[in-house]
C-alpha cells in the first residue's frame, strides 16, 4: 500500500506541495488530479523515492522510503509521462537488465509473458529507435511490470497513445489492481480517471482540495447534484487555476 | 557496483558499437566515415603532427622541444591549481553528476543505494576518459615514441579522473553547505576571500624573488634566460612546497621511464582513491539537481537537432521594431531572425561595442605612432587583426549559418508549405535573418580593421592607409551578395537531397559525423569558387575595357568593382529564384 502523511515539498521559499496525506490499499487506483502546476509530478516523485521530501513520510509496502529506501523501492514501478529508454539496448535487454535490478528469478518465463502480454515478441530484439512511442510506452511498462511489484505510479501514462493502446493501457492497470496493487495515477484525461479510479484526490496549488471514492466527492462537493461528472466537479473546486 | 549496473555499461557499449558499425552499410556513412578517416589521418596526424609511418614525428624522442620539461611540469600544476580553485569558485551545476534520462527514469526509482549510483556515473565516465587519453597521446604522436606513449596516456588518465572527481566533490560539498543554510552569495564571498588569500600569497612569492631581468624596452637582453627565471620561481620560497600534491597528480604524465612511471603512479593514485572515498562517501542528495540537469541536457540536445546551437531562453526578447500586419513577407521573417538573435537588447549591446570599439579606432586614426603609448598600438594591431579574421572565418560562416537556418526551417516543411507564399519568398525570408546580422558584423569588423591598419601602414608607408581604405570599401559593398551566393548551393543541396542533410547530424560524434561535416564544408568552398569565377571573369573584362578610356587607377577599380558587383548580386537574385523553385518542387516524402 501507499500511505503518505504531512507530505511537503519546498522549492526555496515555494512550496510546490504542502501538507499531503492519504493513503492508497491494495487493489485501489487513485487518480491524482489537479491544473498543471498543482504539484502533480513533485507528490509521484516523492512518493517513488526520485526526490526526497522537505517534510513528511511516505510508507510503500510497510517500508519507510527515508529509512528504508532499497526496500521501498523494491515494491514499486514508476512510469514517468514520457518512456524514456537506453538507446543501445534492445527490449528484451531493457527487460533483462530491469530484472537483474530487481533480483527476478523467474526472469526468462516472466520476460516471455511480458513480451506475450504486450505484443512486443516479434520486436523483443530491436533497439528503442526502431520503436514507435506507443512500442516504448509498452516497453517502459513491461520493464515496470517485471518484478510485480505492489505499488505502482503511472505519471500521465496515456499521452501520444492510439486508441486502441489506450484500451489495453486501462485494462493492464485494471488487471493489475485486480491482482491487489496499489495504483496512483496522475493524469488529465478525467474521463478515463472516471472509469479506471477507485478513488480520486484533487490537488491545487500542491494542496489537497478533494479525496475519496467519486461517489464521496460527489456528495462532498457536488452540492446535492448526484450525476455531476467528475470534469464538473474539477472545474468547480479548482475554478481559476484550470486550463492555466 | 552491482551486476546489473555492469550489464547496462557492457551491454550498452556492445550494442553501441554494433549500430555505428551497421550504420556504415549505408553509403552515406560509409563515405563520410572515410572522408573524416581521411581527414584525422592526413591532417591531424601526418600534417599537425607530423606524423606518419616513416619518420619520426615532431614529438618523438631525440626531437628538439620548444619548452623545457620542468617547465612544462610547472606549467601543468600551475594550470591544475586553476582548475581546481574554478571547480570552487565555479561549479558547473549544484550537483555536478549528471544521468541521462533514461537513467533517472530506470535507476531512481530502482533498488540502488546513492553511493551506487555515484560509483556507476564515475565507472561509465572512465571509457570516455580512456578515449580521450589515447586521442591525446595520438594527435600528439606520442604512439611511435614506444613505451613512452603509454605512461602519457596514464599520466592522462588520472589527471582527467582526477579533475573530474574533485570537480564533483567540490559541489557535493558545496551542495552541503547550501543544505545547511549557506547562500550562494556568502559561499562567493568565503572562496573569493579565499582566492584573494591565494593571490596574496603569489604576491608575496613575487615581491621575495631578486629583481628579474627586462624583457623589453632599452634594458632588454637579446635572448633572457627563461629557464633560469622559472627555475628561480619554481625552486624558491613556499613554491615548490604548494605545488607539490599537484605535480604529483601530473607526475606519471612526464615519466619517460617504467620506474619512473610506477614511482610516481603511486602517489597520483593514492589521491586519486582519496577523491573517490570523498566523492562516493559524500551521500549527497543530488537527484533534483541530477534531473534538473538531465532536462536541461535533454533540451539542449533536441535544440541541436533542431539545428540551434543554443537553448531558447525562457525570457521574452523585445523585437527591434513592431511588425505591421501587411506588407512584404519574408520581413517577417526577417523580424523573427531578430528576435531569436536577441532582439533589441542584444542588438542594443554589439551597437554599444562595436561604437566603442570604433571610437577607440577613430583615436588611433589621429594620433598613429607619435602621442598613444606603446601598448595602445600593440592593442590596436591586435584588435585590427581580429577583426581581419573575423571577416576572413565570416566569408564562410555566415553562409553556413544562413544555411543552418534554412536547413532548421525544413523541420517545419508541412506548415511553411502551407503558407500563402512563393518559394522564392520562402527561401528569402529564412536566408535573409542571418545574411543581414553577418553582413552589419562584417562591415562593423572590416570598417575598425580598416581604420585601426590603415593609420598604423600610413605610419610605416605613407599612402598604404588610403590602398586599405579603398580595399575595404569595394569589399564592404560586393560582400551581402557574397553572402546571399554562398548560401545558394548549399541550402539547395539541403532541399536536393533531404536525407543526407538533416539538422540533427550537424551536431554529431565519431568518424561518420566529421567527414559529412566536411562533406558540407568542402560544398562550401567549391561554391565559393564557383559563384567568384563569373565574377573576377566579367570583373576582369571590365578593368580591360576600362583600361581603353580611364586613365586613373581608382576608375579602373571602380568600373571592375562595379561589374563584379553586379554580377555577384545578379548571380545571388537568380540564385534565391532557384531556391524558390527548389521549395515549391519539395517533396517530403523525400526525407
Amino acid at each position: 500500500m501507499i500511505a503518505t502523511d504531512g507530505l511537503t515539498k519546498l522549492y526555496g521559499d515555494f512550496a510546490a506541495v504542502r501538507d499531503l496525506s492519504f493513503a492508497v490499499r491494495p487493489g485501489e487506483v487513485m487518480g491524482l488530479v489537479g491544473p498543471n502546476g498543482a504539484g502533480k509530478t513533485t507528490t509521484l516523485r516523492c512518493l517513488a523515492g526520485i526526490i526526497p521530501p522537505t517534510q513528511g513520510t511516505v510508507i510503500i509496502a510497510n517500508h519507510d522510503i527515508a529509512f528504508e529506501p532499497l526496500a521501498a523501492k523494491q515494491e514499486l514501478a514508476y512510469f514517468p509521462d514520457e518512456p524514456r529508454l537506453f538507446d543501445y539496448l534492445t527490449v528484451r535487454q531493457h527487460l533483462e537488465f530491469t530484472a537483474r535490478l530487481y533480483q527476478v528469478k523467474d526472469v526468462q518465463s516472466r520476460m516471455d509473458e511480458l513480451l506475450d502480454l504486450l505484443e512486443l515478441t516479434d520486436k523483443a530484439d530491436q533497439l528503442p529507435g526502431e520503436l514507435s512511442r506507443g512500442m516504448k510506452q509498452k516497453v517502459a511498462i513491461a520493464c515496470g511490470f517485471i518484478h510485480r511489484p505492489q505499488v505502482m505510479f503511472f505519471d500521465e501514462p496515456l499521452t501520444g497513445l492510439d486508441p486502441l493502446a489506450i484500451r489495453r493501457t486501462k485494462d493492464l492497470i485494471s488487471q493489475q489492481a485486480a491482482q491487489g496493487v496499489a495504483i496512483l495515477i496522475s493524469s488529465h484525461l478525467l474521463h478515463l480517471l472516471e472509469e479506471v479510479c477507485t478513488h480520486v484526490l484533487i490537488l491545487k496549488r500542491g494542496v489537497k482540495v478533494a479525496h475519496g471514492t467519486l461517489a464521496q466527492i460527489r456528495l462532498d462537493h457536488g452540492n446535492g447534484d448526484a450525476d455531476l461528472s467528475l470534469e464538473q466537479i474539477f472545474i468547480r473546486l479548482v475554478g481559476e487555476d484550470a486550463g492555466k | 557496483m552491482t551486476p546489473a549496473l555492469r550489464y547496462l555499461l557492457a551491454t550498452s557499449l556492445r550494442n553501441g558499437i554494433i549500430a555505428r558499425l551497421k550504420r556504415l552499410r549505408q553509403p552515406k556513412y560509409f563515405f563520410a566515415a572515410l572522408v573524416g578517416a581521411a581527414y584525422f589521418y592526413f591532417y591531424f596526424y601526418r600534417f599537425l603532427f607530423g606524423g606518419g609511418l616513416g619518420g619520426p614525428g615532431r614529438n618523438a624522442p631525440g626531437t628538439p622541444v620548444l619548452v623545457d620539461a620542468s617547465w612544462q611540469a610547472i606549467g601543468a600544476a600551475t594550470l591544475l591549481v586553476a582548475m581546481l580553485v574554478f571547480a570552487w569558485i565555479l561549479p558547473g551545476s549544484r550537483a555536478a553528476i549528471t544521468f541521462t534520462e533514461a537513467e533517472i527514469a530506470f535507476l531512481f526509482p530502482a533498488p540502488i543505494s546513492r553511493r551506487m549510483l555515484v560509483t556507476h556515473k564515475l565507472l561509465k565516465s572512465q571509457l570516455g576518459f580512456l578515449i580521450i587519453a589515447s586521442v591525446m597521446t595520438f594527435l600528439t604522436g606520442r604512439f611511435r615514441a614506444g613505451t613512452e606513449a603509454w605512461f602519457r596516456v596514464g599520466g592522462w588518465w588520472v589527471i582527467l579522473n582526477t579533475l573530474s572527481m574533485h570537480r564533483i566533490g567540490a559541489s557535493f560539498a558545496l551542495q552541503r553547505l547550501r543544505e545547511r543554510g549557506m547562500a550562494d552569495p556568502k559561499r562567493r564571498i568565503l572562496f573569493g576571500t579565499a582566492l584573494a588569500g591565494l593571490i596574496a600569497v603569489v604576491v608575496m612569492i613575487w615581491k621575495s624573488l631578486p629583481p628579474l631581468p627586462a624583457l623589453i624596452g632599452a634594458g632588454a637582453q637579446a635572448g633572457p634566460d627563461l629557464n633560469g627565471i622559472i627555475g628561480q620561481i619554481a625552486h624558491s620560497g613556499p613554491v615548490p612546497y604548494l605545488l607539490t600534491p599537484f605535480r604529483w597528480i601530473t607526475a606519471p604524465y612526464f615519466a619517460h621511464h617504467l620506474d619512473g612511471f610506477v614511482s610516481t603512479l603511486v602517489p597520483a593514485l593514492a589521491i586519486m582513491v582519496l577523491h573517490f572515498l570523498w566523492v562516493v562517501r559524500a551521500d549527497i542528495a543530488f537527484e533534483e539537481a541530477s534531473i534538473v540537469a538531465s532536462q536541461k541536457r535533454a533540451a539542449a540536445v533536441d535544440a541541436q537537432r533542431r539545428g540551434e546551437f543554443r537553448l531558447r531562453s525562457k525570457k521574452a526578447r523585445r523585437p527591434l521594431w513592431r511588425l505591421r500586419p501587411t506588407g512584404f513577407a519574408p520581413t517577417g521573417f526577417l523580424w523573427k531572425s531578430l528576435i531569436k538573435f536577441g532582439g533589441k537588447r542584444a542588438g542594443g549591446l554589439w551597437a554599444i561595442f562595436f561604437f566603442m570599439l570604433s571610437i577607440g579606432a577613430q583615436c588611433i586614426h589621429q594620433f598613429p605612432g607619435q602621442r598613444l603609448p606603446n601598448w595602445a598600438y600593440v592593442v590596436a594591431g591586435i584588435v585590427g587583426v581580429g577583426c581581419y579574421a573575423t571577416v576572413l572565418i565570416s566569408f564562410v560562416m555566415v553562409g553556413q549559418s544562413a544555411t543552418a537556418q534554412l536547413r532548421q526551417g525544413m523541420t517545419a516543411m508541412d506548415l511553411l508549405k502551407t503558407y500563402p507564399l512563393p518559394g522564392w519568398q520562402l527561401a528569402l525570408g529564412e536566408l535573409s535573418g542571418p545574411l543581414l546580422i553577418g553582413s552589419l558584423l562584417q562591415w562593423a569588423s572590416l570598417g575598425i580593421a580598416a581604420l585601426l591598419t590603415s593609420a598604423l601602414a600610413n605610419a610605416i608607408t605613407p599612402g598604404a592607409g588610403n590602398v586599405i581604405g579603398l580595399v575595404a570599401s569595394g569589399l564592404a559593398i560586393v560582400l551581402p551578395a557574397f553572402n546571399i551566393s554562398m548560401s545558394i548551393l548549399p541550402s539547395a543541396a539541403a532541399l536536393l537531397f533531404p536525407a543526407w542533410f538533416k539538422p540533427d547530424e550537424a551536431g554529431g560524434r565519431g568518424l561518420e559525423a566529421t567527414g559529412i561535416r566536411l562533406v558540407v564544408g568542402i560544398a562550401q568552398l567549391a561554391a565559393m569558387v564557383a559563384m567568384l569565377l563569373p565574377v573576377a571573369f566579367f570583373g576582369a573584362c571590365g578593368w580591360v575595357l576600362a583600361d581603353m578610356w580611364v586613365t586613373s587607377l581608382l576608375g579602373k577599380a571602380l568600373v571592375a568593382g562595379g561589374i563584379g558587383a553586379f554580377v555577384l548580386a545578379l548571380e545571388a537574385a537568380l540564385g534565391v529564384a532557384w531556391l524558390g523553385k527548389l521549395y515549391d518542387r519539395y517533396d517530403m516524402a523525400n526525407t
